[in-house]
C-alpha cells in the first residue's frame, strides 16, 4: 500500500523529466540569448526561482526579444512526508511568466495523497536581474486548487481554491562578495494557504489574507556552481495543526544553459501534525 | 515515535517540551547559521580581496594579450557575434579591442578611437547577442582559468556598457570606409600602446 504510494508519487516525476528532456532536447537549438543560470531554477509551485522562493525573473533564456520556457520536476524527501512536484513554463519576452504546476505531498502514516494543481503568472515590472541600475522587479499570482480537500477540510481548512500575490526583487551583484557573484531576492506574499495550498486555504483561526516574507541568498563559487539559502515565512491559520516556516540550503550546478540540478537540505518543520520534516530535496530542470 | 494524533493534543509548549527544549531553536536557527557558515566557508577560501589594477591581475600585457586572442576565437566561432565582424579588419579591430579593454581594466593604456555608441551604430545589436558576446568573453576566462573573482571584476566593468552597445539603431550620418574618426584631442592609438603614456594615463581617468 505505502510502496503503491510511494510509485504513485515518484513514477510521473520520472515520466516528467523524461518527457522534458526528450522535448528540450528538441528545443535546444532554439535556446534564448540570456546569460547562463540567470533564468533561475524553478521553485517548488513553478515559477522561476529556487528552491521554495520565486525571482523576479521570467522562465527560459529568452531575452526581450525571444520566447523561452522551462520544465521542471523536483522531489523533496523528508522523513515521514514525499513532496513531487512538475510543471512547465514559458517566459514571453523577457516581461511575461505563465506556468503550470502539479504537486502530489505524500503523507506516508495517514497512506493518502494531497494533490495541487498551481497556475502562475508573473510580471516583470521593471529593472534587470544582472544589468542597469535597477533590479529585477515582478509582481506574480499563483492560483491554486487542491485536489483532495477531505484531509485540509477534517483539519478545518474553509476552501479547495486559493490565490498567493505576491512582489519581489531578485539583483545579481556582480563580484559581490569577495568577488564573487551574490544573488539577493525577497519577496512579499499575501497568501491564505495551509502548507503552501497542500493543506487548503483559511481556517478557523483567520480567513483573511497574511503577509509572509520570503527571502533567498546566493554564492556563485563559479559561473556554474552555487550555494544558496532560501527561507520562506507561512502563516498558521489552522488550530489542529501546527505550521512553521520553510527553509533550505542548496548546491545548484549549471552545466549548460539547458540544464540545472540543484540539490538542497530542507528543514520544512511541522508539517500536518509531523514534526521535525527534515530530508533531501532535489530538482532538475531543462530550459530553451 | 514522530506520528502524532491529528486531534486532540497539547498546547504549542507542551508539543514543544515534547520534542526536547532545544529542538524549537535548533529549528529556527539551525538552517540559517549552516548557510552563514558555508557562506564564511566561501570567503575564506576566496584568496585576499586583491586591490591591484584589474590589469595587472589578468595578468598585464600578455595577460590581456591572452585573453584577447582567446575571446576572438570564440567571437568567430560564435553565430550570434560572428555575423557582425565579417569583412572587419581584424588587425585593426584587435588592437582596438586591445586598447578599449586595457584602458577599462585601469591599465597604462590609452583608448583614443570613437565612442562606443559610435562604433555600434547602426549595427541594430540585439540583447541576445550582447549576452553572446559576454558569454564568448566568459567562456574565453574559463579557458584560460582566470581566477572567478577576477572574472566577474571584468564583468562588472563591461555589464554598465550594454546600454551603450545594445540597440544603437540609426547608422551614423556620415562614416565613409568604416574607420571611426579618433577624437581629436586624445591623439592617435599608437600613442596609447601598453606602457607608453605615463602623462596621458593621468589624463584618462575611467
Amino acid at each position: 500500500m505505502r510502496e503503491r504510494a510511494a510509485r504513485r508519487a515518484v513514477l510521473p516525476v520520472l515520466r516528467s523529466a523524461i518527457f522534458a528532456l526528450a522535448v528540450f532536447g528538441a528545443l535546444a537549438a532554439q535556446a534564448g540569448g540570456r546569460l547562463l543560470a540567470t533564468d533561475g531554477a524553478t521553485q517548488i509551485e513553478g515559477s522561476a526561482g529556487s528552491g521554495i522562493v520565486p525571482w523576479a525573473v521570467t522562465a527560459g533564456t529568452g531575452t526581450r526579444d525571444e520566447i523561452g520556457g522551462s520544465g521542471f520536476a523536483t522531489g523533496v524527501f523528508v522523513d515521514d512526508l514525499r513532496l513531487a512536484s512538475f510543471g512547465i513554463a514559458a517566459g514571453l519576452w523577457d516581461r511575461v511568466e505563465l506556468s503550470f504546476a502539479h504537486q502530489i505531498l505524500e503523507v506516508r502514516p495517514l497512506g493518502e495523497d494531497l494533490r495541487q494543481n498551481v497556475f502562475g503568472l508573473k510580471l516583470r515590472l521593471a529593472g534587470d536581474l544582472v544589468y542597469g541600475r535597477i533590479p529585477a522587479i515582478a509582481f506574480g499570482a499563483q492560483f491554486k486548487h487542491m485536489l483532495d480537500f477531505d484531509v485540509p477540510k477534517a483539519v478545518g481548512a474553509d476552501d479547495d481554491f486559493g490565490v498567493d500575490l505576491y512582489a519581489g526583487v531578485t539583483r545579481l551583484f556582480l563580484g559581490g562578495l569577495f568577488g564573487h557573484n551574490v544573488l539577493l531576492g525577497g519577496v512579499v506574499r499575501a497568501s491564505k494557504a495551509n502548507e503552501i495550498g497542500l493543506l487548503g486555504f483559511g481556517g478557523p483561526g483567520r480567513d483573511n489574507y497574511q503577509f509572509q516574507f520570503e527571502g533567498t541568498a546566493a554564492v556563485f563559487l563559479t559561473r556554474r556552481v552555487a550555494i544558496g539559502y532560501d527561507f520562506r515565512q507561512k502563516s498558521k491559520n489552522l488550530r489542529a495543526v501546527n505550521e512553521d516556516p520553510w527553509q533550505d540550503v542548496f548546491l545548484a550546478v549549471v552545466p549548460s544553459r539547458h540544464f540545472k540540478l540543484v540539490a538542497a537540505y530542507a528543514r520544512l518543520g511541522e508539517v500536518a501534525g509531523l514534526g521535525h520534516q527534515d530530508g533531501a530535496y532535489l530538482s532538475i530542470q531543462g530550459s530553451f | 515515535m514522530r506520528i502524532e494524533p491529528r486531534a486532540g493534543r497539547g498546547s504549542d509548549r507542551e508539543r514543544r517540551r515534547r520534542r526536547g527544549i532545544g529542538a524549537p531553536f535548533a529549528r529556527r536557527l539551525g538552517a540559517p547559521l549552516a548557510a552563514l557558515l558555508l557562506l564564511g566557508a566561501a570567503g575564506c577560501a576566496a584568496p585576499q580581496l586583491d586591490r591591484r589594477p584589474l590589469y595587472e591581475q589578468l595578468g598585464g600585457e600578455a595577460g590581456l594579450d591572452a585573453l584577447v586572442d582567446r575571446f576572438l576565437r570564440e567571437l568567430a566561432s560564435d553565430p550570434d557575434a560572428a555575423p557582425h565582424f565579417r569583412g572587419a579588419d581584424v588587425k585593426r579591430f584587435r588592437a582596438q579591442l586591445t586598447l578599449h579593454l586595457c584602458q577599462t581594466f585601469d591599465g597604462p593604456c590609452r583608448y583614443a578611437g570613437a565612442e562606443l555608441p559610435e562604433v555600434h551604430r547602426g549595427m541594430a545589436i540585439t540583447q541576445r547577442e550582447f549576452n553572446a558576446v559576454v558569454e564568448d568573453l566568459w567562456r574565453a576566462m574559463e579557458t584560460l582559468r582566470i581566477p572567478t573573482p577576477v572574472q566577474n571584476r571584468v564583468l562588472a566593468r563591461l555589464a554598465p556598457m550594454r546600454e551603450q552597445v545594445v540597440g544603437q539603431l540609426h547608422p551614423p550620418a556620415a562614416r565613409a570606409g568604416g574607420d571611426p574618426p579618433a577624437l581629436p584631442a586624445a591623439g592617435s592609438p599608437a600613442s596609447g600602446a601598453p606602457g607608453a603614456s605615463q602623462k596621458e594615463e593621468a589624463r584618462g581617468g575611467s
